[in-house]
C-alpha cells in the first residue's frame, strides 16, 4: 500500500515539475539576481521530473513483488510472472518514457552536431580568422570575420569553439564593445552553455504540445545571457556592453509573431539588469536555499524510495 | 595558403568569380600560388563535391566545375543561420543577441539579399 502511495506522489512531482514549478520558475523575477542557481534548479526540476515518472512505474511493479522498494525492483527481472495489471502498466510506463526520452535526446543532440558542422564548413568557405595579438591559444577562442555589412555576432560552440564577427559589426563597434561582445562570447563557449540548454531543447521538442516546455528553453536561454552578461562585465563597463546590444539588437529586423515579442523580452530584461545603479545579487543565504532545493528535489524522491 | 581549409576556401573563391564554369588546370593557373599540381586542385574539387559545394560536368572533357551556390546565396544562408533559422535554434550556435523565428525567414532573406546588393 506504502509503495503504491510512492507511486502515486512520484507521478505527482512529475506533474508538478512540468507544470506549476517549471511556470513558476519561468516567470520568477529573482532568478536575474542569481542566474547561475536558477539555471541548477532548472536543472534539477526537469531532471527531477524525469526521474518522478521513471521510478513511478517502476515503484507499482516493485508493489507487486513485495512490500519493500529495492527488494521489489531487484525482483522484477526474475519474479516478472507474477505481476499484476498495475505492474505491467507500470513497467510499460518507465519503458516506454525511458525510451522516448532517451532518443528525443540522443536525435536531438545528432541534429544539433549535424547542423553546427554544416554550419563550421559554410564559415570555413566564407570568412577568415582575424588576428589577435597576444591571444592564449588555451583560454582564447579563434575569431572569423564574415564579410557581410549586417553586424551580427554570435558563437559556434564545441570542443573547438569559435567566435564570428561580420564586418558590419567591427565597423558599427567601438574597441571597448567589441571588447565586451567578445567577452560575453568568450563566456558562452568556455562555460559550454550549449549544453546546458541542450537538454531543454530536446525536451521541448520532445513535448512540442506541453508549453512549459518551450517556456523553459526560453527561461534557460535568458539565463545563460545573463551569465555571459555578468562574466563580460567582468571585464568590460555596462555601459559598453548595454551600448553593442543597442546597436546589435538595431540591427535585428522586425520580428514579428510570438518570437519577436519573447526576443523583445528578453532583450529588456538584459538592459534593465544591466542599466541598475548597482548589481542585484541575491544575497548568499538564498542562493544557499535555492541551491538546496535544488539538491532536495533531484536526491529526495531516491533516498525515499530506498529505505522504504 | 598553409591548411586544406585555406585551399578550399581558395578554390571556392576561384569558382565564384568564374560562375560559368572552369576546368582544374583553370583553376590552377587563376589561384595566386601556381605551383601547386593539377591532382592536388582536383583532389580539393572532389572533396567539395562530395560536400556538396561544387557541381562537376562530366559531358565535357576535361571536366568542368563550377559553384553549387553563389558566394551571396552562401553568406545569406550563413547569416540566416546565424540569425537562429535553423531548426533547434537556441542549441546551435550561441548568440549576442536571441534568435528569430522561421516564421520571418522569407523577410529575412529579402532584407538580407537586399542588404548584400546595396553594399
Amino acid at each position: 500500500m506504502l509503495l503504491h502511495a510512492e507511486a502515486v506522489a512520484l507521478a505527482l512531482i512529475t506533474l508538478l515539475s512540468a507544470g506549476p514549478a517549471s511556470a513558476a520558475l519561468s516567470v520568477a523575477r529573482w532568478t536575474a539576481r542569481a542566474p547561475r542557481a536558477a539555471l541548477v534548479l532548472w536543472q534539477a526540476v526537469g531532471l527531477g521530473g524525469g526521474l518522478g515518472v521513471l521510478t513511478a512505474g517502476l515503484t507499482l511493479a516493485a508493489a507487486d513483488l513485495d512490500r519493500h522498494w529495492l527488494p521489489g525492483v531487484l525482483a522484477v527481472p526474475r519474479r516478472w510472472r507474477e505481476l499484476g495489471i498495475g505492474g505491467w502498466c507500470g513497467l510499460a510506463l518507465t519503458a516506454g518514457v525511458g525510451v522516448y526520452l532517451v532518443s528525443a535526446t540522443i536525435t536531438s543532440a545528432l541534429r544539433v552536431q549535424a547542423a553546427r558542422r554544416a554550419h563550421r564548413q559554410r564559415l570555413a568557405m566564407l570568412s577568415q580568422e582575424l588576428p589577435q595579438p597576444g591571444r592564449d591559444a588555451r583560454r582564447d577562442v579563434p575569431i572569423r570575420l564574415v564579410d557581410h555589412p549586417h553586424a551580427v555576432a554570435y558563437g559556434l560552440p564545441g570542443f573547438r569553439p569559435q567566435v564570428v564577427l561580420t564586418r558590419g559589426a567591427l565597423e558599427a563597434l567601438t574597441d571597448a564593445e567589441l571588447d565586451a561582445v567578445l567577452a560575453h562570447e568568450q563566456a558562452h563557449a568556455r562555460g559550454r552553455h550549449d549544453l546546458v540548454v541542450q537538454p531543454f531543447v530536446a525536451w521541448a521538442r520532445t513535448f512540442p504540445f506541453l508549453p512549459p516546455a518551450r517556456h523553459a528553453v526560453a527561461a534557460v536561454g535568458l539565463l545563460v545571457e545573463m551569465l555571459a552578461d555578468d562574466a563580460a562585465l567582468s571585464h568590460s563597463s555596462a555601459p559598453d556592453l548595454l551600448s553593442a546590444l543597442g546597436k546589435l539588437a538595431g540591427q535585428h529586423f522586425d520580428v514579428t509573431g510570438q518570437d519577436g515579442r519573447a526576443l523583445r523580452r528578453q532583450l529588456q530584461t538584459r538592459v534593465t539588469r544591466l542599466a541598475a545603479d548597482a548589481p542585484q545579487v541575491l544575497p548568499r543565504a538564498h542562493a544557499a536555499l535555492v541551491y538546496a532545493a535544488a539538491a532536495a528535489v533531484v536526491a529526495i524522491p531516491p533516498a525515499v524510495l530506498l529505505v522504504s | 595558403m598553409t591548411g586544406r581549409g585555406e585551399l578550399e576556401q581558395a578554390v571556392m573563391q576561384v569558382l565564384w568569380d568564374k560562375p560559368g564554369g572552369v576546368t582544374a588546370r583553370a583553376v590552377v593557373d587563376a589561384l595566386p600560388e601556381r605551383s601547386l599540381a593539377v591532382t592536388t586542385i582536383m583532389t580539393v574539387l572532389s572533396r567539395l563535391a562530395r560536400k556538396g559545394l561544387v557541381v562537376r560536368d562530366e559531358r565535357i572533357r576535361p571536366h568542368e566545375y563550377r559553384a553549387a551556390e553563389s558566394r551571396e546565396d552562401h553568406i545569406a544562408d550563413l547569416m540566416l543561420d546565424a540569425l537562429g533559422q535553423s531548426e533547434d535554434r537556441e542549441a546551435v550556435l550561441t548568440r549576442f543577441l536571441g534568435a528569430v523565428s522561421e516564421r520571418d525567414t522569407d523577410h529575412l532573406r529579402k532584407a538580407l539579399g537586399r542588404r548584400q546588393r546595396s553594399a
